[in-house]
């Protein structure tokens, strides 16, 4: 099994990374060379770069974060994204993903994206709230109160909110806790969960989602690779590994997950393992699922359109896989990277504002197009 | 009665007006009558649309015998002589032939297996089309050489035309290679092919020295058909001069010349298209597409044209390239302005702004949409510039789009954060429009402009107001 040997501030990573924060976290630029490039922290706690097959290149290019703008000409959205992230000092998934909104939402990838940006950040707040809701359902179960009890008088009268109300009161008491640090606890834990959701909601949460989607894009790859008569379905048995590795280890954790929650009170209140338990294994799975939404948008766009086109789908898909971390592999490696990165690299076709220096801002437009579908 | 053909014209033109799915079904009507006389040439009418619809066709015998030869195929009004292309009217003389040959009843048979067949499925097309490929090649050109020492035969069989043997004979070559060469296409970018990565480059070099090594001469016929793929044709050439024809120097040479000046041959022809676009009043657009293609196809075709038997080709291609000059002056850059920022222009005036007489009114979504459509075409032409001898118009031109832009952001900001008086916009709407703005400026000048003028803006308007989070439990 290849292992990954980390550089200082510019280098070069070969092989598979070892952790998910060695991995880095994707970053939704526009530019084309960076697209999904990642972002990481280096061994001095500062931010860096990390780009795979950069120029068609080896391995995944490192470098400082603050001289990406320096290094590689980046469009207007980028240099505001680069900014951004630099400033809120992001570097995990949902940080990266709110400052990606953020910048998307004041139009800098186009009205389409822009409006999606919107309406995704609107929507994380509904599930905040929608998880908020179904938590205390669940808390008012405890003292038996169930939701036709409150629905008699209408879900939003002055009358149900003060039955909620008591009843929370009731929870907090049996609980031995404050009222007050019990609506913060709450407030606390539907952030926390918000992303991944509760079993019992109507909706699934994003990430819940992200693992079905998941699942489809895995067999449609599979059997894409089945019937490729080019040295591409190679690279497609190893995407459809890498999502399936993803599938069974994000499964596990949400199982895991949905046990926990079973205990409310321990999760509410007092248990600190159980409460951390929660918390690493929601902050897990938006690391595993990180990137992967952009990746089963780009193949699903991609599959009525030519087989050259889903060629080129395919290569890039294994360019920016996120790949599963060695330390959390089931079995030894059975892909030979170096052969799978030698023929891809062998696919990399040019641009044509590449031989003026310029940028191709048509390329710009199908991310941006993507962009406008990706949450 | 039989209806007659202008009627068919008449019909198909008024298919133009329907909805997509509409104007497929009237073409899936028209592909079932489409041995009868005059519906080819009606359905001549639906090709660009097809070209830009890309529905999945039913293939049939025909079409699949005539599938290698694709590229070639020219329309009547289009098709120009000695150009080693096929006019879409010898498609029935020769599959007459050709169906003749392989005989009713298996071609009954493959009609019925083609009718459950996936046209995108490479290997069951080319094991299917391999014998009726072989056959019918071998069929023709026996008729072929009935043609060329029968005068009454030839003249049954294809007219009187001497041009038609020639292009008799192009499918001839070209359908003896066919299932070779739909593989080696089914590995190739899809046309127009722009780029060419080293996997393809290896697909060419090894298919070209297959080839050679089974007969040298079939491998022009291939390099005909691929050159007529590619935007730029020369980089084909340039793929056959790189590849080593141990003992075949001689033809090699030969080969590259000869598909040279029928790819640039094809080229000036292509230039007609230009002509043709300012005349029916294309977008900039399709202006810009049209003059990169012929552009990249010249500049590629260096080592063709500095040969020295090629002067006289040198001042034709001179002569395209003043065409496509006027053309990206009078469509792209004398009216980018307009184009550009038409919809903004009133905020450019200061005086309207601040005396209150006019209320700023921004542009609609579509607009903006419309505008960057335009500002990608103006860059794309602003990368071929140079090699029509415009890069002075464009630079001045961008200059001056960046110019209003600036002011644009002055006025804006005014009335946006004015120092005195009532907000007249809100900044969250004015930040809105500035971003679109800044985009067009980002395509047609870069994001080092763009960039600039962000940082104004922000100095200008100061921070912008952030949405309040939900609250899930109202005033509580």
């Amino acid at each position: 099994m290849s292992t990954a040997v980390p550089t200082t501030h510019l280098g070069i990573i070969q092989g598979r990374p070892s952790t998910f924060a060695e991995r880095g976290v994707c970053v939704p630029f526009t530019t084309p060379i960076l697209a999904q490039a990642r972002i990481g922290m280096d061994r001095y706690e500062q931010l860096e770069c990390l780009l795979p097959g950069f120029s068609g290149g080896k391995g995944t290019y490192v470098f400082s974060w603050k001289t990406v703008p320096e290094v590689i000409k980046i469009t207007l959205h980028d240099r505001a994204l680069h900014k951004e992230i630099l400033e809120v000092g992001a570097n995990s998934p949902d940080t990266i993903r709110t400052c990606a909104l953020t910048i998307a939402a004041r139009g800098f990838a186009g009205l389409a994206a822009a409006h999606q940006a919107k309406q995704a950040l609107a929507l994380d707040q509904q599930y905040v709230v929608l998880t908020n809701y179904v938590f205390v359902l669940e808390l008012l179960k405890l003292v038996g109160v169930s939701t036709p009890d409150l629905l008699k008088t209408g879900l939003g009268t002055e009358e149900a909110r003060q039955t909620a109300k008591n009843a929370l009161n009731q929870v907090a008491e049996n609980f031995r806790i404050a009222p007050d640090v019990l609506y913060g606890r709450v407030e606390e834990l539907s952030l926390q969960l918000a992303p991944v959701g509760l079993p019992q909601a109507p909706r699934p949460g994003r990430l819940r989602s992200l693992v079905d989607r998941l699942r489809t894009f895995e067999k449609s790859v599979l059997d894409w690779g089945a019937v490729e008569t080019t040295e591409a379905s190679g690279l497609a048995s190893f995407i459809a590994d890498c999502a399936q590795q993803t599938v069974g280890l994000a499964e596990t954790k949400l199982s895991r997950l949905d046990k926990l929650l079973k205990k409310t009170r321990d999760v509410v209140v007092g248990n600190n393992k159980v409460s951390a338990e929660v918390d690493s294994t929601v902050t897990a799975l938006s690391w595993l699922l990180d990137g992967w939404e952009y990746i089963c948008q780009l193949w699903e766009d991609s599959r009525d359109q030519s087989e050259d086109m889903q060629r080129i789908a395919i290569c890039e898909v294994f360019r920016i896989a996120p790949v599963i971390p060695s330390e959390e592999l089931a079995a030894n490696e059975t892909f030979d990277m170096e052969d799978m990165k030698r023929v891809q690299r062998r696919w990399v076709r040019g641009n044509q504002d590449w031989r003026t220096g310029g940028m191709d801002y048509d390329a710009v437009r199908r991310i941006e197009q993507l962009k406008a579908k990706v949450a | 009665m039989k209806t007659p053909s202008r009627e068919w014209t008449q019909l198909a033109a008024s298919a133009a007006a329907l909805t997509d799915s509409k104007f497929l079904k009237i073409v899936e009507l028209f592909e079932r009558i489409r041995h009868e006389p005059g519906i080819a040439e009606a359905m001549g009418m639906f090709r660009p649309r097809l070209v830009e619809l890309r529905p999945p066709r039913r293939i049939t015998a025909s079409r699949l015998f005539f599938l290698p030869v694709e590229d070639l195929l020219d329309d009547l009004e289009r098709y120009q002589r000695k150009l080693s292309r096929v006019c879409r009217a010898t498609i029935d003389p020769c599959w007459r032939i050709v169906a003749d040959g392989f005989g009713e009843k298996r071609l009954a048979k493959l009609e019925r297996t083609l009718l459950e067949t996936d046209s995108h499925d490479v290997s069951a097309i080319v094991r299917l089309g391999e014998p009726l490929w072989k056959e019918g090649s071998r069929a023709l050109g026996k008729a072929l050489d009935e043609a060329e020492t029968n005068q009454k035969a030839r003249i049954a069989l294809f007219g009187r035309d001497d041009d038609v043997l020639r292009q008799v004979a192009v499918t001839v070559a070209v359908t003896d290679i066919g299932a070779f060469l739909q593989e080696v296409k089914s590995k190739l970018p899809d046309r127009p092919i722009q780029t060419l990565a080293e996997f393809h480059v290896e697909v060419l070099r090894s298919a070209i020295k297959e080839l050679a090594q089974d007969d040298i001469r079939r491998v022009t016929p291939f390099l005909l058909v691929l050159s007529a793929r590619m935007l730029r044709p020369g980089d084909l050439l340039a793929v056959l001069g790189d590849t080593r024809l141990d003992g075949y120097q001689q033809e090699k040479d030969e080969m590259a010349r000869e598909v040279g000046v029928f790819a640039l041959e094809n080229l000036l022809r292509q230039s007609g298209d230009m002509s043709k676009a300012m005349g029916e009043g294309a977008a900039a657009k399709e202006i810009a597409s049209i003059a990169e293609r012929l552009l990249d196809g010249f500049d590629s075709m260096k080592t063709t044209l500095q040969r020295p038997d090629q002067k006289a080709m040198v001042k034709r291609v001179d002569r395209a390239r003043a065409v496509i000059s006027d053309a990206l002056l009078e469509r792209v850059i004398n009216p980018a302005d307009q184009e550009l920022l038409g919809h903004v222009n009133r905020l450019a005036d200061s005086n309207l702004l601040r005396m209150g007489l006019d209320e700023p009114t921004f542009p609609t979504p579509e607009e903006i949409g419309k505008a960057e459509e335009f500002a990608r075409a103006y860059r794309r032409c602003a990368r071929i510039a140079p090699l029509v001898g415009l890069k002075s118009e464009v630079q001045e031109k961008t200059a001056d789009i960046c110019r209003t832009v600036r002011k644009v952001s002055e006025n804006l900001g005014n009335v946006a954060r004015p120092a005195r008086g009532p907000v007249r916009v809100d900044p969250a709407v004015a930040d809105e429009q500035f971003v679109s703005m800044l985009r067009l400026i980002e395509i047609i000048a870069g994001p080092d402009e763009a960039e600039t003028l962000l940082t104004d803006w922000h100095e200008r308007i100061g921070d912008l107001p952030k949405p309040p989070p939900l609250n899930p439990w109202g005033d509580d």
